[in-house]
């Protein structure tokens, strides 16, 4: 029993390391540099679809936020789960830190969550509250509601965006395990993403609650926004049953990806 | 002693072009032919995953199942033609045969230009094969189907998604089918172009992987959500295709000669980059 | 009786059609510096692998520090220091970083000033202070092989896994590694792959040499050195033809090596049978046509035993 303490021990901090460095790598120069990227790409996109007269989009403003919450960083997120751990275990990077006291399922889990981590807060948390600050004073919601959503709806709508990336960070984890190619996984992933999002998949209606485009994809409810838009408008979630189910299929996808990491020969 | 002079003299002469015949069969073993096969049946179930709800919605208009495979392939293909591409040039320096290969009597322009024409040449076979065996399905489409509605028909047609748009699409012409492919291609081989440049400059396979993404994106959003703009541009074709697909008119020429202005350009700037480039 | 650092019985590694270990044997006291050679090919590097448990062996037993390589590992893992062959690390990190960093992954690691001071007596004591701020993508192959060395200590081991810690290093530097693992002997055993069968001679007291697989010798460096026949090292002047011949008729003669020079000529006589000895000496003497300028035991060395038994093997 106190071995096994000991070893638990053991492997909390080499883990906590690990996750310490990945965490590490978002603070500092490069940090900022992607909080730059992200406002720019994030602001900029719905800056441009807000302000140009002629985008029938336009007046969609917390629409076309959330929208774009819910791709760009999940595309991100696809790219540099799938570099990590391909791109560490092809250049052997992966080896030298398991062979330090590092448990396999710490390295994934410290490498998956902390780029989930980081890519939240950068690339979902702080745009979107960047542009929490200014759509009001742009007004493209009068569409919609002649006032701007309450902050604590928004913020739980930019919670359920968070589920979103981290699904997909979990699912690319596990393909980039399982596959070991880089390009393959990446389109396997945004594939995933493209199909459970599109109505030609002709997954049954009521398997959205249960699914992560229940999340991201079209509400079943008013046919036309996504439920993270109808929340902030002051609907109720009607897809709340997504968020357990997708943060437990994130959590499934994890813990596949460190079953069969254990038995890679590095 | 002749010859060997001869042979070197031939070497000299052969400029910046020197190796490309080999390294271009190297490169086009790397396509052919699973690769290519692979996007061919990609490009089939993509149709599939289309045509099987267009039937069973009953929609009878051409235009929803044309519509939506074209975005949907367009988006697969832009989206593949980045991923296999994304390791052509750097993934070769990291493993260090780059370096390998530039210490033979090779040109290192050749060795780009065999990337990306090896590039070019699958993703040709790839729209054609693919573009030759969807059309008799949509020839068949097209006979099936109603293809003058009334303005409130249309309009009761926009609550099903799939019937929302291309109420006025006919098949169109064999040469109009053709153009629209050979425009396809020229956007794809666009994006393959950008991809040897960002290689050939970047030191991040995941920069290159998501600078690649962010042009294919660009291109895509920007055919989406741009008019007129885009004509001579990328976006332009891709803009173009989808309005055919609408029964509008389009201009391919414009976008077409753009689209291969742009590939001539950044494939030259990724052959002057790489030959410039420190192969450490 | 302390734990050997490594104990490995019957170790079977198999790729496919590729049988990288054949039932190798080993055992590594505590204390020791091992040199572990062999050929391209032998098996070191998989061995050091599946010790540090990145890849399994197919059948067989390994353990380090008493604790079996199949089970997780992790008190053995944080008691060894590990440097792979071609060390990766990475690329944007700079050296101090990377040690840094390394540091972190040990339980009970130093934290503020005083991980600052291991690592830079670390950085230190690899020659790497003036590039302690350089990134790993500027390094040399020899300066990333010292930053290894350096990583591989930060956990302050028991035992140290080097695979080819001379690998890409100048003269200097060999020196300087050589100078490193007598070092580090003080506090930690010491088991390290090389080619270089000067380094072992200097700093090992133990050798194990495997060939195709499996161990074709393991002993101290004096037990490995005198494990095969007497070599006898004999300077004459004159004509030699007439001793040569007598000597070759002779059956506890084995082999004679002779290099020829412009008035003399040194042997290299191997006798079959150590007992021999004594009726070597009037042999020689006895020719009129060549006088004996030096006669000796020869000075068998490390390199001699090893394209012995490595030979030998791969003749089997």
């Amino acid at each position: 029993m106190a071995t096994d303490v000991h070893t638990v021990r053991i492997g909390l901090s080499g883990s906590w390391g690990v996750l310490r460095g990945e965490l590490g790598s978002w603070i500092g120069r490069r940090g900022l540099f992607q909080l730059i990227l992200w406002l720019a790409i994030i602001e900029g996109f719905l800056y441009y679809t807000v302000a140009t007269e002629n985008q029938p989009f336009g007046k969609l403003g917390y629409e076309n936020l959330l929208n774009m919450l819910m791709f760009f960083p999940v595309i991100a997120g696809i790219i540099l789960a799938e570099a990590a751990i391909i791109g560490e275990y092809h250049s052997g990077i992966a080896a030298w830190l398991v062979s330090k006291p590092v448990p396999r399922a710490g390295y994934v889990t410290a490498k998956l969550g902390g780029l989930w981590v980081g890519l939240s807060v950068t690339a979902i948390l702080i745009p979107g509250l960047v542009a929490n600050w200014w759509l009001p004073i742009v007004e493209p919601y009068r569409f919609v509601t002649p006032e701007p959503p309450p902050f604590g709806r928004f913020l739980a709508a930019l919670g359920v965006t968070i589920v979103v990336l981290g699904f997909f960070i979990a699912l690319t984890g596990f393909l980039a395990v399982v596959v070991r190619r880089r390009g393959i996984v990446a389109l396997l992933a945004m594939a995933a993403w493209l199909l459970l999002r599109i109505p030609l998949a002709q997954i049954p209606t009521s398997w959205h609650r249960y699914l992560p485009s229940g999340l991201y994809g079209t509400s079943q409810t008013t046919g036309g926004w996504i439920p993270g838009m109808e929340y902030i408008h002051g609907h109720p979630f009607n897809q709340a049953s997504a968020v357990p189910v997708t943060m437990l299929a994130a959590a499934l996808l994890v813990a596949g990806a460190v079953l069969i990491y254990q038995r890679l020969e590095l | 002693m002749m010859a060997e002079v001869a042979a070197l003299d031939r070497i000299a002469r052969s400029g910046p072009l020197r190796g490309l015949p080999g390294l271009l069969g190297v490169e086009l073993r790397v396509w052919f032919p699973w690769r290519v096969l692979s996007l061919i049946v990609a490009g089939l179930s993509v149709f599939a995953l289309v045509y099987v709800p267009w039937r069973g919605l009953e929609v009878n208009q051409l235009g929803p199942l044309m519509i939506w495979f074209l975005v949907f392939w367009i988006a697969m293909l832009l989206v593949s033609t980045v991923a296999l591409t994304e390791g052509a040039v750097l993934g070769e320096i990291e493993r260090g045969s780059a370096s390998w290969l530039v210490a033979m009597p090779i040109a290192r322009p050749a060795v780009i230009l065999a990337k990306f024409t090896a590039a070019a040449m699958a993703l040709a076979v790839t729209v054609s094969v693919t573009g030759a065996a969807v059309y008799p399905v949509l020839a068949d489409a097209s006979e099936r189907g109603i293809t003058d509605f009334s303005a409130q028909e249309v309009f009761e047609l926009a609550e099903n998604p799939i019937g929302q748009w291309g109420a006025y699409t006919r098949l169109p012409s064999w040469g109009t089918y053709v153009a629209m492919l050979l425009s396809l291609w020229a956007l794809l081989v666009f994006i393959a172009a950008l991809m040897m440049f960002f290689g050939s400059v970047v030191r991040s396979r995941t920069a290159v992987f998501g600078l690649g993404l962010g042009a294919a994106g660009i291109v895509f959003a920007s055919a989406l959500i741009t008019g007129s703009a885009s004509a001579a541009t990328p976006a332009g074709i891709a803009r173009a295709v989808i309005d055919i697909a609408q029964g509008k008119e389009a201009v391919l020429m414009a976008p077409v000669m753009g689209t291969l202005l742009a590939s001539g350009v950044a494939v030259v700037l990724a052959m002057w980059s790489f030959n410039r480039r420190e192969l450490t | 009786m302390t734990v050997p650092a490594i104990e490995i019985r019957q170790l079977k590694k198999r790729y496919r059609k590729v049988e990288a270990l054949r039932g190798l044997e080993l055992t590594v006291d505590q204390g020791s510096v091992c040199g572990f050679l062999g050929p391209n090919g032998a098996g070191k590097t998989t061995t050091m692998k599946i010790l540090m448990g990145l890849i399994r062996s197919s059948s067989g037993w390994a353990a380090v520090l008493g604790d079996d390589v199949r089970d997780a590992g992790l008190p053995a893992r944080a008691r060894i220091g590990y440097l792979p062959q071609d060390p990766v690390f990475p690329p944007s990190q700079t050296v101090r970083g990377v040690v840094a960093s390394v540091a972190r992954l040990y339980p009970g690691h130093p934290r503020g000033a005083e991980l600052r001071r291991r690592v830079d007596d670390l950085i230190d004591r690899v020659g790497m202070t003036d590039k302690a701020r350089r990134r790993v993508r500027g390094l040399s192959g020899g300066e990333r092989q010292r930053l290894g060395v350096a990583q591989a200590l930060v956990g302050e081991p028991d035992l140290v896994i080097l695979d080819e810690p001379s690998a890409g290093l100048d003269p200097m530097g060999r020196r300087d590694m050589l100078a490193l693992i007598e070092e580090i002997s003080s506090q930690a055993t010491v088991f390290y792959s090389t080619h270089i069968l000067d380094d072992v001679e200097r700093v090992s007291d133990t050798v194990v040499m495997i060939s195709r697989g499996r161990a074709v010798a393991q002993g101290s460096l004096d037990e490995i050195l005198t494990v095969s026949k007497a070599d006898y090292a004999v300077r004459f002047r004159g004509e030699t033809a007439g001793i040569h011949d007598r000597l070759t008729a002779e059956p506890w003669v084995g082999e004679i090596d002779i290099r020829r020079y412009t008035e003399i000529e040194d042997w290299r006589i191997r006798l079959a049978d150590d007992s021999a000895a004594d009726r070597l000496i009037p042999l020689l003497a006895s020719d009129g046509a060549c006088d004996v300028i030096e006669f000796h035991l020869s000075d068998r060395r490390l390199e001699d035993a090893y394209l012995e038994l490595v030979g030998a093997d791969d003749g089997d």
